[in-house]
């Protein structure tokens, strides 16, 4: 009797689960086949609302995910990046310390051979901010009152790993300062030839050049000579380079001239200043107007 | 009811993840069956009656978001669920192997059904590209034991459910 039961139990249970994809696939079917359109389509309007912020966490997991990438990629360079550094670090710090052993050896040597020392110049680095469409002769760096730039200091500059004369301060404010390049006619500095010696007055041609004025007439001009300032500067410490000699200036020399005034290329290019160095200004030996 | 809200909240994953397939493998014309995955996982853990209503009602949330042939797919998914029901008693879904290799066979199976269903009730084959029939079904096969793993995990957790050890269905 119980085993009947268990089998009847057992055939009602098996027609019952029967029932389930019978009643699925008849409702399959109906669904398919009744014209349900207009309902189906209002329905799927209410489904994309129900189904917005699903949608928007799948798109938000991708996007995610792509990020992710983006990130792991970038993390992977900065890695690479960073051991190249720290390379490079390593071989700097070896090259300085070589540097250091050099220099004290120089200036050992330099004592025992009585040589004058080398200059070195302590001053503020500035960048270029800004150059005036107006006035190309003068730029605007990004350093000013505030950071200990003064009225009439000299401005040299790095070009080819050597040092050579920008020009100097005309105007400070607090947060910039205003350069008036060599290049400017109403620049001048006074200079010197390295090789004859001769002094006269370095100005600007208006032209990315300079002309340096008061040359004595027996001075034998030699093309490429350089020109430094002069120690009877008033503005500027002595020793720095403004360029060097392009024409002697003899050919357009009136019979009447009483000096020369050959035409010099400056050592800095002005056009190219990205850099600057501003000295402190000679307050010792400042005078008005002074070259 | 607590065992309603469950299988209601797999199904809101289930949809998640249906479109975060899309998002990746649509522009790939790829159609990975993740909502057929969900239905398969879920009636090898549910009893018959939970399994099919889950399937019936994935193969309508696709039918809503499709253009074709409304029914289509929950007529497909119905069918699939009636050819799993008959292979689960003689294997052991348990297992990587088999879920991969059914999953694969029935899902080749259901782009070709719902195509043949197009041709019945529309009069044009519903075909979605070898993309889909090959590699689409290799994507959900290698997707189903994730899912399994991931719906026996949050089962496992879940509030008020009952495993059943000796025709092993939960509920």
């Amino acid at each position: 009797m119980a085993e009947r039961n268990k089998k009847k139990e057992k055939n009602y249970k098996g027609q019952y689960l029967k029932a389930y994809p019978i009643f699925f696939i008849a409702l399959s079917l109906l669904i398919i086949l009744l014209p349900l359109e207009t309902p189906v389509r209002s329905a799927r309007v209410l489904l994309s609302y129900i189904f917005i912020p699903q949608i928007r966490a799948a798109h938000g997991v991708a996007e995610y995910l792509n990020g992710v990438n983006d990130t792991i990629s970038s993390l992977l360079q900065v890695a690479d990046e960073n051991t190249v550094l720290k390379e490079e670090i390593a071989k700097n710090q070896l090259q300085n310390a070589q540097f250091s052993l050099l220099e004290a050896e120089n200036a050992r040597l330099s004592q025992a051979l009585s040589l004058p020392k080398q200059r070195r110049f302590e001053g503020i680095w500035a960048k270029v901010a800004y150059r005036e469409p107006s006035r190309r002769s003068t730029i605007i760096v990004d350093k000013g009152a505030a950071d200990g730039v003064e009225l009439r200091s000299p401005v040299i500059a790095l070009e080819g790993g050597q040092v050579g004369l920008v020009g100097k301060i005309i105007e400070v404010n607090p947060q910039t300062a205003k350069i008036l390049l060599s290049s400017d006619e109403d620049f001048a500095a006074a200079a010197f030839l390295e090789k004859s010696g001769a002094e006269g007055l370095a100005t600007g041609d208006g032209s990315n050049g300079l002309q340096v004025k008061y040359i004595p007439l027996e001075t034998k001009l030699i093309e490429g000579e350089k020109i430094y300032t002069s120690a009877s500067s008033a503005l500027f410490p002595d020793g720095i380079l403004i360029g060097a000699v392009e024409t002697s200036g003899l050919d357009n020399l009136p019979s009447s001239a009483a000096f020369l005034m050959p035409k010099v290329k400056a050592a800095v290019d002005p056009n190219k200043i990205k850099e600057v160095l501003i000295l402190p200004s000679q307050k010792g030996n400042l005078g008005l107007g002074g070259n | 009811m607590l065992k309603l809200i469950n299988a209601f909240l797999i199904f809101i994953v289930a949809t998640i993840a249906h479109w975060f397939a899309i998002e990746i493998f649509a522009p790939f014309d790829i159609n990975v069956g993740v909502m057929f995955a969900f239905s398969l996982v879920m009636a090898s853990v549910l009893s018959e009656g939970a399994g099919y209503t889950f399937a019936f009602v994935s193969g309508l949330f696709l039918d809503f978001f499709g253009n074709v042939l409304f029914g289509g797919w929950a007529l497909t998914f119905t069918l699939m669920m009636i050819i799993f029901y008959q292979i689960d008693d003689k294997i052991d879904f348990k297992d990587i192997g088999p879920q991969f290799v059914i999953t694969l066979f029935l899902n080749m199976a259901c782009v070709i059904l719902y195509g043949l269903f197009g041709k019945i009730f529309t009069g044009e084959f519903i075909w979605q590209g070898f993309k889909s029939l090959l590699l689409g079904s290799f994507l959900t096969g290698v997707l189903l034991p994730l899912v399994y793993l991931l719906v026996l995990r949050y089962l496992a957790f879940a509030p008020f459910v009952k495993i059943n050890e000796k025709n092993k269905t939960i509920f």
